[in-house]
């Protein structure tokens, strides 16, 4: 119901209402007459039914006097012209019935207990009045009359009927009516209702409802055209802001494609660069790590290849004399006309900075690169320390990638990295002369590790002024492979080398830190013992020769045979007092252990101090 | 069970049936005792539903005058049927007279009197009394009330005329109950 009320359509609920109104105003109006109805025919029945025992008893007063009851039942039986009366009696003094009336032998006869009350008593089907009979102010008697109520109920039903029948057509006239006259109320309601699902259907704020009266409704039509008049303004700005939002996204999009263009060209160049930097990172650590200049030109011609794909170029490097370049490699489809040329005719190696030829046919093309001849010719000084080294030559084909910039210059990638490639070269040409010039000035014998003579004779004569200025003991120890020659004539000269370095082993182990070992030369070896006196010295070459019985070299899986040292031991200041002296000393007394069948160790003999002092 | 009893029907039963088991003098005592009983109820009655005019009493609260004229039947039964009640407005008081007086309102005459009958209606004449008598014709001589009895039910007559020549409204609701009515004067049924 509630639900119906909510939903159902406005006109519908107003009939609706209207004839429940109606319905249940007619009701209660029929409810109330008909109970004012049945109270007064109530009322009217029980005073009519007095009237008639009153009539009754009056009339039964002689007959009850005299106690004739034929005659109080003549009385009685004239109640017969009653049609609702149903029964009648007459009570003594005593309550003795004296006479009675039935309009039929079923019917009711009213009970003596009755006559005790006074007045009028309605039971369901039934209304009874009793009367009191009364003689001269004296009560003789009781009469009680009983009707039936049925006209009651007639009444009662035939009023129900009426009143159906009116409630019945009241609604549907109502219902008629009120379809007529909700029209007034709901019409311009409906009229907004439907203005207000046009303009939400198709969005025309320009619309306005139609005001039919200046009630409410009309009210609410203005203010609803008030609101659309506010609405439709407010769109009209909305839309204006719209457009200009629009337009600004556009131009805004438009810009941020722009960027996005250029983030993604720089992106992309970006990552160019990041793998042009590996690619010579790459390059670059593999040139550090070359040892000689022969590996370097082998790597610049892979590494250009793959850097420079389309383009050719050649590596010219100064000759040690320093008045030729020589090119040492080539990469691309061309190749130099010339492989010697003399300084002068680069203008990069002259200028000592990049030289760059866009123009073909230019006068200022170095002469060396006929038969390289490219869109453009760029020449790289390769110079590193401050020392030029040679000409990093490249010929660039044209290409996309140089579209839109000075091509070639050197400030372009390719520039850029020629540049770079050529900075790469230059440190590793470098590096390799700076490795070999080191080599040349080192302290270690590169086979054994152990210190070289140079070294040895540097450090023997600071160690022996540092020993004589200290008055301490001073010993060195000449040590020879005793039959080496053998070694190399039984098993190659691997076999010699791996003799000397187990031995170089051996005697880094055996002596102590401060103890300094030096290959002297071939299979020569002498160790400088410092604070060791001749016998300290003769003991621990002794201890190290019996050393190297143990050693057992292996050469190709193979055990190399027995090997044995001849060891000259001598000693400051008696053997000598100066380096040579000392080594002279040492190398007599190995010559003498040599001489006394090899495998010994022979202390050196006492140089007087006045012949030394003369020599 | 409505005021005392002063005139009940079982008693009266009661008497007939210890008539009826008595001996026969006895018995025939006891029935005639029983039947002025009922009489003088019946006169009592009756004097409710007569109306007397007001000059019949010297003043409103004066008493009823019950007279018994001649041989009194009644013995005490008269005296207790009225004793202490009212007819309308008057007490009841009954009298025995030896000749017609003044005063009376109601006049039983004795069958001792039935001779002199017509010289008393005479001298009555029109006065205010009610006469009542229970000899044979009584009512055709003149008299008001004829008392009679049919098996044991004391019934009247009533001479209608008589009572209206003494300005006496006798009540037709007494007059409904009563054997027979003469509405005519005896000189006119008089051949």
């Amino acid at each position: 119901m509630k639900q119906w009320l909510a939903n159902a359509p406005m006109r519908r609920k107003l009939t609706a209402l209207m004839a429940a109104t109606a319905a249940v105003a007619l009701v209660l109006a029929g409810l109330a007459l008909g109970g004012y109805e049945v109270m007064t025919f109530r009322r009217t029945l029980a005073q009519k039914l007095t009237t008639v025992a009153e009539i009754v008893g009056r009339n039964c007063t002689a007959a009850l006097a005299f106690g004739d009851r034929s005659a109080a039942r003549d009385v009685l039986n004239a109640l017969q012209a009653e049609p609702a009366v149903r029964s009648g009696a007459v009570y003594d003094r005593d309550g003795h019935l004296f006479a009675s009336f039935a309009v039929s032998a079923g019917a009711a006869r009213p009970s003596g207990a009755l006559a005790d009350g006074v007045g009028t008593r309605f039971e369901r089907t039934t209304v009874i009045a009793v009367r009191p009979i009364v003689l001269d102010g004296e009560r003789i008697g009781t009469v009680l009359i009983a009707a039936a109520l049925d006209e009651l109920w007639t009444r009662v039903f035939v009023f129900a009927s009426v009143m159906l029948g009116i409630v019945v057509v009241c609604s549907l006239l109502a219902i008629a009516l009120s379809a007529g006259l909700q029209r007034s109320i709901t019409g311009p309601i409906l009229d907004l209702a439907s203005t207000a699902r046009r303009i939400a259907s198709d969005g025309d704020f320009a619309r306005r409802a139609a005001r039919a009266g200046h009630d409410e409704v009309g009210t609410l039509v203005d203010d609803f055209n008030h609101m659309l008049g506010e609405i439709q303004q407010q769109d009209r700005q909305l839309r204006v802001h719209q457009e200009q939002l629009e337009s600004e996204v556009t131009s805004r999009t438009s810009q941020l494609v722009a960027a996005n263009d250029r983030l993604t060209v720089s992106v992309r160049r970006a990552e160019f660069y990041a793998e042009q930097i590996g690619q010579l990172t790459a390059v670059g650590q593999l040139l550090q790590s070359c040892q000689t200049a022969a590996e370097v030109y082998g790597v610049v011609k892979h590494a250009m290849g793959k850097l420079f794909p389309s383009d050719s170029g050649a590596l010219s490097v100064l000759n040690s004399s320093g008045n030729m370049l020589e090119a040492m490699t080539a990469w691309g489809d061309l190749s130099p006309a010339r492989r010697v040329f003399a300084p002068e005719d680069c203008w990069a190696f002259r200028l000592g900075r990049p030289h760059v030829v866009s123009e073909p046919g230019s006068p200022l093309r170095c002469a060396h690169a006929a038969g390289l001849e490219a869109a453009t010719t760029v020449c790289v000084p390769l110079t590193a320390q401050g020392e030029s080294l040679g000409v990093l030559h490249f010929s660039f084909a044209a290409t996309d990638a140089d579209k839109g910039q000075a091509a070639g210059t050197a400030d372009s990638t390719r520039g850029k990295m020629a540049t770079a490639m050529a900075e790469q070269i230059a440190l590793a040409l470098a590096n390799i002369r700076l490795r070999e010039a080191l080599r040349n000035q080192s302290i270690l014998d590169q086979l054994t590790g152990l210190f070289n003579r140079r070294y040895l004779e540097g450090t023997l004569e600071r160690e022996c002024r540092r020993a004589t200025r200290a008055g301490r003991p001073l010993s060195i120890l000449m040590l020879d492979v005793d039959h080496f020659k053998r070694f190399n004539d039984m098993w190659g000269h691997d076999c010699g080398d791996t003799v000397l370095r187990d031995l170089a082993t051996l005697m880094r182990t055996h002596f102590r830190g401060e103890d300094i070992a030096c290959r002297y030369g071939g299979e020569e070896f002498v160790l400088l013992l410092p604070d060791s006196p001749a016998e300290g010295a003769m003991k621990r070459a002794e201890e190290f020769r019996i050393a190297v019985h143990n050693l057992a070299v292996q050469h190709r899986k193979q055990t190399v045979g027995s090997i044995s040292v001849s060891i000259g031991v001598a000693s400051l200041p008696q053997h000598g007092t100066s380096p040579a002296a000392l080594l002279e000393s040492a190398d007599r007394a190995l010559y003498q252990a040599k001489h006394l069948g090899r495998d010994r160790s022979i202390c050196a003999e006492v140089v007087p101090r006045l012949t030394e002092s003369l020599s | 069970m409505i005021c005392c009893r002063r005139w009940p029907p079982r008693l009266a039963a009661g008497w007939l049936a210890a008539l009826l088991l008595a001996a026969a003098p006895a018995a025939l005592h006891a029935q005639r005792v029983e039947e002025y009983r009922l009489k003088a109820a019946v006169i009592y009655n009756l004097a409710k539903f007569v109306d007397w005019p007001d000059e019949a009493f010297s003043d409103p609260a004066a008493p009823l005058v019950v007279c018994v004229l001649g041989n009194d039947p009644f013995g005490a039964a008269l005296d207790e049927t009225l004793k202490g009640h009212m007819i309308g407005r008057h007490a009841a008081v009954a009298r025995r007279i030896g000749d017609v007086s003044p005063g009376c309102h109601v006049l039983f005459v004795a069958t001792s009197e039935a001779k002199r009958l017509p010289a008393i209606v005479e001298r009555l004449h029109d006065a205010s009394v009610l006469t009542v008598g229970e000899m044979a014709a009584f009512t055709d001589q003149g008299g008001m009330i004829g008392l009679t009895t049919e098996s044991e039910h004391v019934r009247f007559e009533v001479n209608l005329p008589a009572a209206e020549r003494a300005h006496l409204k006798i009540s037709a609701r007494v007059m409904a109950l009563a054997a027979s009515v003469r509405r005519t004067s005896e000189r006119e049924h008089k051949p």
